[in-house]
């Protein structure tokens, strides 16, 4: 399976960050499962417009995106998008938007100062969270997303447990 | 096996599409059919309709998926 990825071609100077991926669902397809997102997902990304852009003159941003459309199997799609950012003396936002982004960033992953400690045992790993703030009664369900495929089973259910200081997971581990 | 996320229609469900009002130069959008017999629309939105050189602007790459 692949992400979707955005290979970008910009101006010197301009960079464009790294997606900013919003949490996904685990969708089981079989005795497998995936992660990713159905019906509509917004993907945040962060563009530099490089300060030496004469002011006025549009920027020309072109992005070839690639994704995958899935069902029971999953096909590859691609889409070449050509923009052109307006420039200015200073930076407007658009109210139009505002919401769709407002969303956007809703459900994109918030950062906590929780701490975890992660440990890997006959087949087991588990992940045992701590931390000030932690509103233990409040907390309902929970699901370890790993970064990188095969630290875990996918497919394996989470184990929750939630004491009075903390959290604990525990995951079947994968085939690394 | 697993992968970071992508775009999955893992049940076909009815979509509303967002509608398009947004100045299209700040805009760029593809829609098509798939082979997986839903109409796929991606665009990329830009939050400001004016950007400072120097400044960062935040894209959207707005992705769905509906059932024909």
């Amino acid at each position: 399976m692949q992400e979707t990825t955005v290979d970008w071609s910009l101006p010197d100077g301009a960079r464009a960050a790294p997606i900013q991926w919003a949490v996904p669902e685990r969708i089981r397809v079989g005795e497998l499962a995936n992660y990713g997102y159905a019906e509509e997902v917004g993907l945040v990304v962060e563009l530099l417009i490089p300060p030496t852009w004469p002011v006025g003159t549009p920027m020309p941003v072109k992005a070839d995106v690639a994704w995958l459309e899935c069902e029971s199997i999953c096909i590859p799609s691609y889409a070449t998008f050509v923009l052109s950012i307006p420039t200015g003396s200073a930076t407007i936002l658009s109210g139009d938007v505002a919401p769709m982004f407002a969303a956007a960033r809703a459900a994109l992953p918030a950062p906590t100062s929780w701490r975890a400690k992660v440990r890997g045992l006959n087949n087991t790993v588990t992940i045992r969270i701590e931390g000030p703030g932690m509103r233990i009664a409040a907390i309902k369900s929970a699901y370890f997303f790993p970064a990188e495929w095969g630290v875990i089973d996918h497919a394996a259910d989470q184990e929750f447990i939630a004491d009075e200081r903390g959290l604990t997971l525990t995951v079947a581990a994968g085939d690394i | 096996m697993t992968r970071r996320p992508s775009l999955i229609l893992g049940r076909l469900i009815v979509l509303v599409l967002v509608a398009s009002s947004f100045a299209q130069s700040t805009q760029a959008e593809t829609q098509k059919r798939s082979a997986v017999t839903a109409n796929v629309t991606a665009r990329i939105v830009v939050e400001a309709q004016s950007v400072a050189p120097g400044d960062t602007v935040t894209l959207l790459l707005d992705q769905s998926i509906r059932e024909n």
